[in-house]
């Protein structure tokens, strides 16, 4: 049986490193809105907002569903 | 006719009749002779016209070409009163110094909007800038769309221990930082 703090160790873990790296690869995206090397319609950039947008949404989703599992399954 | 006569007041009260507007009496006093025209003195003339309120010449032009203006009114008070008190259009009207600098700057402002609408309607696509910027975020965006699915994976209370502030916290970092992305993008 894994003991409690064990999970909350390994929580804060995985947490510290995939935030970051979430955050890290956001920046990186957000480099190309640079004009100077880039260039952009504004349906590009919006369409490139909009999938992180979902995508966090989904992840907010998923912390706010206080089920066991990860997946939302409904018959 | 009569009974139009005697309800008169009434009449007017309830909109039915106009008054009719009132005309400044021909015989005034310090009358200007101009081309064969009676006119008021400069002073007494400009006391009709600044109730009117007129914020500019345009609007000037405008009240004077649609009205009446009065006896001993003149439409072209410049020419009328040249060296008899003529000062100008804004003490004609009673433009102060103050409106005339807000009206200044509105009429800056539009302008610079006007310019940046033709800026954004007329955007010049730079293709092999746009081509770097379809390759690289093609490459990115997979990777962090990755990334941030990952961060789900941490909501399972079977493998992990955590509180909602603990969630909330993560969901907020991101967000802040989608934001900063989102106006990067648009200036």
């Amino acid at each position: 049986m894994v003991n409690n703090t064990q999970k909350r160790d390994k929580f804060i873990e995985l947490a510290k490193s995939r935030v970051n790296r979430a955050i890290n690869m956001i920046r990186l995206i957000s480099n190309l809105a640079n004009k100077s090397h880039y260039d952009y319609t504004p349906e590009q950039a919006k369409k490139i907002i909009k999938a992180l947008n979902e995508e966090v949404k989904s992840v907010e989703a998923r912390f706010a569903s206080k089920k066991r599992g990860t997946e939302e399954f409904t018959l | 006719m009569m009974i139009v006569n005697a309800y008169k007041e009434d009449l007017t009260k309830l909109g039915v009749i106009r008054e009719k507007p009132i005309v400044l009496k021909k015989t005034v006093t310090a009358k200007y002779v101009f081309k064969g025209k009676k006119y008021l003195s400069y002073e007494d003339a400009r006391k009709q016209i600044l109730p009117l309120k007129l914020d500019s010449v345009d609007a000037w032009r405008k009240y004077v070409f649609n009205n009446y203006l009065g006896a001993g009114i003149p439409d072209n008070p410049d020419v009328v009163y040249y060296g008899r008190g003529w000062v100008s259009y804004n003490h004609w009207l009673g433009i102060s110094e103050k409106t005339k600098i807000k009206k200044n700057i509105k009429v800056e402002k539009v302008q610079r909007v006007k310019v940046e609408k033709k800026i954004k309607i007329t955007p010049q696509l730079n293709l092999n800038k746009n081509k770097k910027f379809i390759e690289l975020s093609s490459k990115r965006m997979p990777k962090a769309i990755k990334a941030i699915k990952l961060i789900g994976n941490l909501s399972n209370r079977g493998n992990y221990e955590y509180t909602d502030h603990d969630a909330k916290f993560i969901i907020s970092e991101l967000k802040e930082r989608l934001k900063k992305t989102k106006n990067n993008f648009f200036k």
